[in-house]
């Protein structure tokens, strides 16, 4: 592509740039795009939307667009108007295909544009959401508003910035490329200076990082391929939802106050005490954590303390965490995956912080202040991997619960033997109890020391109930057997009361008292509990034979109210039917009597 | 010297709150979901207990708040993990909002330092919380598969 004098700066081989896009982890397709000519000085990112293929579609086609309407009008337009004018073409194209086609109708994408006419001036064009940073002296600085309703509502002053936070169309764009055949586009101008680095994202960046650690990761690379790739992880490892682009420019090189202390210093100063932090770990025994049981001693020590030791060092030149993260990611995730427990490797880094920090503390011998920061450093490189160890603990209560769920669900199928079984047996047992003579003694003394306790008018009821329930349980009588006890019981009933419920009461309050007089005897506590058991049954069954009896006496009433209703219904029919004739028939004597006058 | 620290973070606190509320969609998507008053109040009792701990540092009193602020995450239906990096992040804007307000030097990387290992040792917590939850689980969960209990039935 020849190289025009108007987009491109003479100076272009100062400036250094990288992109980098990614699907992330939950999208199956990116529907970004993004565009890196550092000839040119020339750098888009889009943020395709509008379904499958759709998204693609557009940002692609976009980006297409904008290339070669820039290329062609290099010589027609100023750098600013060619910039505005690409985006609208591609917003136009890309309106006019999804009109085309029916399968593509309604998407749209963002756009973020860059263009370098000169190496210390930045034009930037955007509709929607995919946003530009500036990073200077170490602070990072937002340059573009997100073309969202809310936004644009706040802009207006109808909604103020605490209510757009909260507001449930805070992420529908006001404004994209190929919604409408024209589009308007905001451009904007940026004086650079000299290590200034700019950032374009889409919003699967800026959503699932926050501006602190965006400004930690683009201040602490060392070069924009590095923050690129940097900035990816980042998004990632803040959920990935989404398609995550960026695009790094950088004039000169980045710097910021802290980093650069520690990237110049920290790091140096940690490295050369490599000798102290092994020593502090091999002394705590780290060559023989289980995490490295296969291992030789030595070939552990080197492992965990060394593979450390390197990590952190790169860490502390980068001013990221990346290379702590991806240490203890792979360390842990195997020892978890082996169904390991939490405490050797807490243990692990345990004496790994406890190693690093003697460094830190041999480094304030010397500069108090940068061992103060060296400090900071490993700490938060150590939370990270604390972040790391959660992390995989998080998954494994995943799996856990998963597991319970999934037993909890297949122990609960109705074929389980107890589900069929019922809480209270209401039926004998069909084989007879080995009842011994203790048993049967005891039986018939707590049969006659509940008769005694029990007086009043009702005796005959509840002694027969006593008798029939010691009949059951000492000799074990059937079903008939109790079914002729109960209805005599019925009978009984009918004798005293004309009512069911005194001989309920009576049931129970014969089985409290038969229960309590056994449980009172000196008996020897086999032969109690045995009878205890069997009367309990017995008890059971009498209720049980009785209720149905009672069911029987009722049904054949049940039964003629049943009739009654019928005929009664029968006749209300009928009289409705004779009513209607009468009716007729007064209506008739009438008209007859009319005629008649 | 923790009672300077203290005061250094008691003149912050303010502009700790107003980080965490402004960055509040940035610390978890489910915090969007939530009242801004809600919200700003959850945030104040965060950084009340981070400015308790450092008047007077207690195990026992950081383990008692990150158990509950974890209990309260979990409740709003954050993940553990995203729980875990909830913690963190608070954590980190607490430290960067500071950074932004204090002159730098080294009295202001001392109190950068304590609070740095104040949010070590409270992921530190979440974490050992979460190890205490999976070990119960783990105990909870039959030892026999399914198969293996109707044949022992």
């Amino acid at each position: 592509m020849p190289t025009s004098p108007r987009v491109m700066t003479d100076r272009a081989l100062e400036v250094d740039a990288s992109g980098k896009t990614d699907v992330g982890l939950l999208r199956s397709e990116n529907q970004d795009c993004i565009f890196v000519d550092q000839a040119q000085g020339f750098y888009v990112v889009l943020d395709g939307m509008g379904g499958h293929q759709g998204g693609a579609t557009a940002s692609r086609v976009a980006r297409d667009v904008m290339v070669e309407t820039i290329a062609q009008g290099r010589e027609t337009w100023p750098p600013g108007k060619l910039l505005v004018e690409a985006c609208k073409a591609a917003g136009s194209a890309v309106h006019l295909q999804a009109r085309a086609d029916r399968e593509l109708h309604g998407m749209g994408t963002t756009v973020v544009a860059l263009a370098m006419p000169r190496v210390n001036q930045a034009l930037i064009a955007h509709v929607g959401d995919s946003r530009a940073y500036l990073l200077r002296k170490g602070r990072l600085r937002r340059l573009t508003a997100d073309h969202t309703i809310v936004a644009e509502l706040v802009s207006a002053g109808k909604l103020t910035p605490e209510q757009a936070i909260d507001h449930p169309h805070a992420s529908v764009l006001s404004r994209n490329l190929g919604g409408l055949q024209t589009t308007e586009v905001d451009l904007l101008e940026v004086e650079l200076e000299e290590a200034d680095r700019l950032l374009l994202c889409s919003d699967g960046l800026n959503g699932y990082a926050t501006r602190n650690a965006i400004e930690q990761v683009l201040s602490g690379a060392a070069t924009p391929e590095e923050a690129t790739t940097d900035l990816i992880e980042l998004a990632k490892r803040g959920g990935g939802g989404d398609n995550i682009s960026a695009v790094v420019v950088e004039i000169g090189r980045a710097s910021s106050e802290l980093p650069e202390t520690i990237e110049e210093t920290g790091a140096g100063a940690w490295w050369s005490r490599r000798p102290l932090f092994m020593e502090v770990c091999r002394s705590m025994g780290l060559g023989t954590s289980p995490l490295a049981s296969s291992l030789t001693e030595a070939d552990a020590l080197d492992l965990l303390g060394g593979s450390f030791c390197e990590a952190m060092y790169l860490d502390l030149e980068g001013t990221t965490g990346i290379h702590i993260w991806t240490y203890a990611d792979s360390l842990v995730k195997a020892w978890f995956e082996r169904d390991g427990r939490y405490g050797p490797v807490k243990e692990l880094f345990d004496v790994l912080r406890a190693a690093a920090l003697s460094v830190a503390k041999d480094v304030s011998r010397s500069d108090e202040d940068l061992g103060v920061c060296l400090e900071i450093a490993l700490l938060r490189a150590l939370i990270v991997g604390e972040m790391v160890v959660g992390g995989q603990i998080s998954e494994c209560i995943k799996v856990a619960n998963e597991t319970f769920a999934s037993r909890r669900v297949t122990t609960d199928l109705p074929d389980a033997t107890f589900a069929n079984v019922a809480t209270v047996p209401f039926s004998p047992t069909e084989s007879p109890m080995p009842v011994g003579p203790e048993v049967n003694k005891c039986l018939a003394d707590g049969a006659g020391a509940a008769k005694e306790q029990l007086g009043g008018d009702e005796y005959l009821m509840l002694h027969a109930i006593i008798d029939a329930a010691h009949s059951s349980a000492s000799e074990f009588c059937g079903e008939a057997d109790m079914s002729a006890a109960a209805i005599d019981l019925y009978g009984t009933r009918l004798l005293t009361e004309q009512e069911i419920n005194p001989l309920l009461d009576g049931l129970e309050t014969a089985r409290v008292a038969h229960l309590a007089a056994v449980d009172a005897l000196q008996v020897s506590p086999v032969a109690r509990a045995t009878a205890l058991c069997a009367l309990a049954l017995a008890h059971q069954s009498l209720f049980h034979a009785f209720a149905l009896v009672a069911v029987d006496a009722g049904k054949p009433t049940t039964d003629r109210l049943r009739e009654m209703n019928a005929s009664t219904s029968l006749m209300r029919a009928r009289l409705e039917r004779n009513e209607q004739h009468l009716a007729h028939f007064e209506v008739d004597i009438d008209t007859v009597e009319d005629l008649q006058s | 010297m923790e009672n300077s620290h203290a005061e250094i973070f008691s003149s912050l606190r303010i502009v700790m709150i107003d980080t965490l509320v402004e960055s509040h969609h940035s610390i978890d998507d489910a915090f969007g979901t939530l009242p801004l008053g809600m919200i700003r109040g959850q945030f104040k009792t965060v950084v009340d207990q981070m400015h308790k701990y450092l008047q007077s540092p207690s195990p026992a009193h950081l383990y008692q708040s990150v158990s509950t602020w974890t209990a309260t995450l979990l409740g709003v239906g954050l993940s553990p993990r995203s729980v875990l990096r909830t913690v963190v992040t608070m954590g980190d804007l607490v430290v960067q909002a500071a950074k932004r307000e204090l002159p730098s030097g080294p009295a202001t990387n001392l109190f950068l330092r304590e609070l740095v290992r104040l949010n070590f040792n409270a992921a530190r917590e979440v974490v050992a919380i979460f190890n205490d939850e999976l070990e119960e689980q783990r105990a909870g969960v039959p030892s026999i598969t399914p198969g293996e209990a109707k044949h022992a039935n």
